[in-house]
C-alpha cells in the first residue's frame, strides 16, 4: 500500500468515524437531553402534537328536566397566516358575509407571518350556524374551480385558503331571563359568573386536559379519554319561577319599587322552588351587565342583604316564647314609647296602643312592645343566643355564587350598644338576606327544625346521578314554640284588613316595613306559608323602596296573596276543605 | 491420482450449471423479497386507510356531538315557557284558577315522578386494542417502536 492509498484510507475512515459519532452524540440527546426539546422533536418527526381537550360544559335542568342551560354550535372564523394565499379575497368575503371592516381584515391577513404577533387571528369567535354554512360553501367553490371566480385587482386568483371556520360549543339559555338571577352565565371568554354557573363552576365545566395526539393513522387507537362536564337539576320549578317572576315584574311596576325579589322555599326540605329577582338579565341574546343592573342593585336580590324590618318580630317573639319569658296571652301595655339609652322607640305610627297581648302586639307590629321583649324580658345574652342559633350573620350555604352573609352586631363586638338590643328586635341595625330570614322562619313552619335551603337537586355525572339530600340546619324552638307562634301568625293573618287573603287555604304570615337609613324610602317584606297544618311551601317577599306606598302591608302582602293563588294551582294543593276530607276518607 | 481427478471431474457440476443454480437461488430469494415486501406494503396500507378512517369516524362523533347539543338547545328554545305560553294563548288557553279546578282522590298516585337524566346503564367497551401488540405487532413495527420509544413516557411529561 503506496502513501498516496494510505491518505485516502485514512480521511474515509475519518469520515466515517465523524459520521458515526454524530449519530451516537445524537442519540445521547435524544436519550438523555430535556424532555420537551425531546417531545418537540418527536412531533416533528413522528406527526404528533399538544392539543388541549376541552370537555363539554355539562348542562342545567330545572326539576323536572327541562333545560335551562346548554350548548349552541357557534363557529370561530380566523385566518391562519401561513396558508392564506388571497388576503384581499378573505377581505372581501368577511367584509360582506360578517359585516367586518375591510382594510382591517386585509391588513392582518396580509401580515407576514413571520413578522406577526401570531398566525392564527381570530376575526369573529361568534359566527351563527347560517353564516358559517355560507362561508363554507364559498370556500368550496373556491376551491373547486378557482378560475371561474377570477382574479383580483392584485391579479393573483381568487382563493380563501387561509381562512378558518371552526365550530365549537358556546353556552345557551333557552328560556332567556327566566331564572337568570340563580343560573348565571358564562361570557364570551368561557369565564363564568354569578349563580349556579359560577357555584358550581368546577362540576359544571370538568377538567381540561392537554395531551399529546397521534396524527399518525397507525396509532389511532390512543385516543385520550375525557369526561365532560357534570350535568346538574335544580329544585327550580319552571313553572312556578314563571309565574312568580310574572308577578314580580308587574308589582315592582305597579309599587313602583326600585328592585324587589320573591322566593318559593319547600319548608320540609329547603328546597327552592323559585326565586325570582328584579331587575334580571335576558341571556338569550347580546347582554349588557351595566344597562340592566344599576347602582344598589344585585344581581341577585334574594341572597343581598338589607334590614328586614318587622318580619324580625317572628324571631323576637319566637325567642320569647321558646325561652318561656312570655305565652301568647302575656299582656303589655303600650304607652307609644319605651326609652334606651336615652333614645325613644316608637310603633310605626307613633301612637299608643293600650293594652294589649304578645298577639296583638304582633298583629299591630308594635316596635315599642317587641323592643319591652328583647330589653326587658329577654336580656341581650338570651337574644343574641338566639339570633345566633337562627344562624345570622352567617351565608346559608347555596349553590349560588356571591351569597351575602349578612351583618349582625352582637353584644360581645365593641361598637355594640344597648340601644342596637331594641332596634334588632323588630329588625333595624341587622342586616340579612331574604333567604336567610326564610332559612330563620322554616323553623317556625317545621316544627322547630330550621331548613338548609338549596337549589341543587342532583348532580348527572358520568352517567350516575346523585340525589341531593335535605339538611336541617339546626332546632333553635322547640316544636310546641313553633306551633304557637304558627297559629299566632295565622291569626294574624286572618285578622289582616288591607289585603284580601286567600280563604281556601289558611296561611300564616308577617309583613315588615323597614325604613331606610337617612332616606324616606323603605323596605317591604312578607314572610308567609301554608297550609298551615301542613306546610307545603314558603313565600318571602322584598319590595325595596316602593313609592306608591311605603307600607308592607299594602305593597308586599298583595303580591304574597298573587304568589299563593298561582302556588296552589301549580302545586297541586287543594283547599284545605277538600284536602282534609280527602284525608278523613 | 489421476484416476482421483478423473472421478471427481466425472461427477463435479459444470461451471454453466454452478452459474444456473446460484441465478436461480438469487432469483428465488428475490421473489421471496418481493413478496414479503408487497404483503408488507399492502397490510400497511390497509391499515393506513382503517387509521385515518377512524380519524375520521371520530371528528364525525365530535360533530354529531355538537350538533346534538345544538339541537336540544334549539328544542328547549322552541319548548321554552315563554313560547309554550303564547302558543297556549293564541290557541285560547289560559291559566285555571284554584277555583276551577276539581280534585279527585286517585289510590295509589304520589304526583309527579322524580326525574331520572342519568343514561342508562351500558356496557363497558374498551376502547383499547385488547391484545397485547407483541401479538399483533410485526418484527418492523416492533423494531420501529424499539428506536422510536423515548425514555421517559410521554404521558408523564408535563407540557
Amino acid at each position: 500500500m503506496n502513501e498516496k492509498h494510505s491518505l485516502r484510507y485514512a480521511s474515509m475512515g475519518l469520515t466515517f468515524a465523524f459520521v458515526g459519532f454524530a449519530i451516537i452524540f445524537r442519540l445521547f440527546q435524544l436519550q438523555v437531553g430535556s424532555p420537551n426539546q425531546d417531545i418537540q422533536v418527536y412531533e416533528a418527526i413522528d406527526g404528533k402534537e399538544w392539543v388541549t381537550l376541552t370537555p363539554a360544559r355539562g348542562d342545567i335542568y330545572d326539576r323536572h328536566g327541562r333545560l335551562m342551560a346548554g350548548s349552541q354550535l357557534i363557529y370561530e372564523v380566523a385566518i391562519e397566516l401561513y396558508e392564506v394565499l388571497n388576503p384581499a379575497t378573505i377581505a372581501l368575503v368577511t367584509s360582506v358575509e360578517l359585516g367586518l371592516d375591510y382594510h382591517e381584515v386585509l391588513l392582518q391577513a396580509s401580515q407576514s407571518p413571520a413578522d406577526a404577533p401570531s398566525t392564527h387571528i381570530t376575526l369573529n369567535y361568534f359566527v351563527p350556524y347560517e353564516k358559517a354554512q355560507e362561508l363554507l360553501d364559498l370556500q368550496k367553490a373556491l376551491d373547486k374551480d378557482p378560475v371561474k371566480a377570477g382574479k383580483s385587482a392584485d391579479g393573483k386568483l381568487h382563493s380563501l385558503s387561509g381562512l378558518v371556520v371552526t365550530p365549537r360549543l358556546d353556552r345557551s339559555y333557552p328560556e332567556g331571563d327566566l331564572a337568570s338571577n340563580v343560573l348565571g352565565l358564562v361570557d364570551k371568554e368561557g369565564k363564568s359568573h354569578n349563580g349556579v354557573e359560577e357555584k358550581l363552576q368546577w362540576l359544571l365545566s370538568g377538567v381540561e386536559k392537554q395531551e399529546i395526539v397521534s396524527t399518525n393513522p397507525y396509532l389511532a387507537m390512543d385516543l385520550p379519554e375525557i369526561s365532560d362536564g357534570a350535568s346538574l337539576i335544580l329544585t327550580i320549578d319552571r313553572e312556578i319561577q314563571d309565574a312568580v317572576e310574572e308577578i314580580l315584574d308587574i308589582h315592582v311596576k305597579k309599587t313602583g319599587s326600585y328592585a324587589g325579589s320573591i322566593i318559593v322555599m319547600h319548608p320540609r326540605t329547603g328546597e327552592i322552588l323559585a326565586m325570582a329577582s328584579v331587575p334580571r338579565m335576558d341571556l338569550s341574546g347580546e347582554w349588557n351587565v351595566g344597562e340592566t343592573y344599576q347602582e344598589g342593585h344585585a344581581f341577585n336580590m334574594a341572597i343581598d342583604g338589607y334590614e328586614p324590618g318587622s318580619v324580625f318580630k317572628i324571631i323576637t317573639m319566637a325567642a320569647a316564647l321558646d325561652s318561656g319569658v312570655a305565652t301568647p296571652d302575656t299582656p303589655f301595655t303600650d304607652t307609644g314609647g319605651l326609652n334606651v339609652e336615652g333614645w325613644t322607640i316608637r310603633n310605626w305610627d307613633g301612637g299608643a296602643w293600650g293594652p294589649q297581648t304578645m298577639t296583638t302586639c304582633m298583629e299591630h307590629s308594635l316596635n315599642v312592645c317587641l323592643a319591652y321583649i328583647s330589653t326587658e324580658l329577654l336580656g341581650q345574652t338570651r337574644f343574641y343566643d338566639y339570633v345566633k342559633a337562627f344562624q345570622f350573620g352567617r351565608p346559608t350555604g347555596i349553590e349560588l355564587a356571591r351569597e351575602y352573609p349578612g351583618h349582625v352586631r352582637f353584644n360581645n363586638e365593641d361598637n355594640w350598644h344597648l340601644i342596637d338590643l331594641a332596634t334588632n328586635s323588630f329588625g333595624q341595625g341587622i342586616e340579612v338576606t331574604p333567604l336567610q330570614m326564610l332559612r330563620a322562619v322554616s323553623a317556625v313552619a317545621n316544627d322547630g327544625k330550621m331548613v338548609t335551603p338549596h337549589i341543587l337537586k342532583a348532580v348527572v355525572n358520568r352517567g350516575h346521578q346523585y340525589a341531593i339530600a335535605p339538611e336541617v340546619a339546626g332546632a333553635p324552638i322547640s316544636a310546641e314554640t313553633a306551633h304557637t307562634l304558627s297559629e299566632m301568625l295565622a291569626q294574624i293573618v286572618e285578622s289582616e284588613s288591607y289585603t284580601e287573603m286567600p280563604d281556601n287555604i289558611r296561611v300564616a304570615g308577617k309583613t315588615g316595613t323597614a325604613t331606610i337609613y337617612n332616606s324616606n324610602f323603605t323596605n317591604a317584606s312578607f314572610v308567609g306559608w301554608g297550609p298551615v297544618d301542613d306546610p307545603q311551601f314558603m313565600v318571602y317577599v322584598w319590595l325595596n323602596k316602593p313609592t306608591v306606598s311605603q307600607w308592607a302591608s299594602l305593597m308586599a302582602s298583595p303580591v304574597f296573596v298573587d304568589v299563593v293563588e298561582r302556588l296552589i294551582v301549580l302545586m297541586d294543593i287543594p283547599p284545605d276543605h277538600v284536602r282534609l276530607s280527602m284525608a278523613a276518607e | 491420482m489421476d484416476r482421483v481427478l478423473d472421478f471427481t471431474q466425472a461427477y463435479s457440476q459444470t461451471p454453466w450449471r454452478k452459474q444456473v443454480q446460484g441465478i436461480g437461488i438469487f432469483l428465488i430469494a428475490l421473489v421471496v423479497m418481493l413478496m414479503a415486501a408487497s404483503v408488507f406494503v399492502s397490510v400497511t396500507a390497509q391499515t393506513a386507510a382503517l387509521g385515518k378512517e377512524i380519524q375520521r369516524y371520530r371528528q364525525n362523533i365530535e360533530t354529531l356531538e355538537f350538533e346534538i347539543a345544538n339541537m336540544e338547545s334549539q328544542l328547549a328554545i322552541l319548548t321554552s315557557t315563554s313560547v309554550m305560553k303564547r302558543r297556549a294563548i293564541e290557541l285560547g288557553f289560559r291559566s285555571a284558577t284554584s277555583e276551577e279546578i276539581t280534585y279527585i282522590n286517585v289510590p295509589g298516585y304520589t304526583g309527579r315522578d322524580h326525574i331520572e337524566l342519568a343514561e342508562p346503564a351500558q356496557p363497558v367497551v374498551s376502547t383499547t386494542l385488547v391484545l397485547s401488540p407483541r401479538y399483533t405487532q410485526s418484527w418492523v413495527d416492533w423494531l420501529s417502536q424499539q428506536f422510536r420509544a423515548p425514555l421517559i413516557p410521554l404521558a408523564e411529561v408535563e407540557p
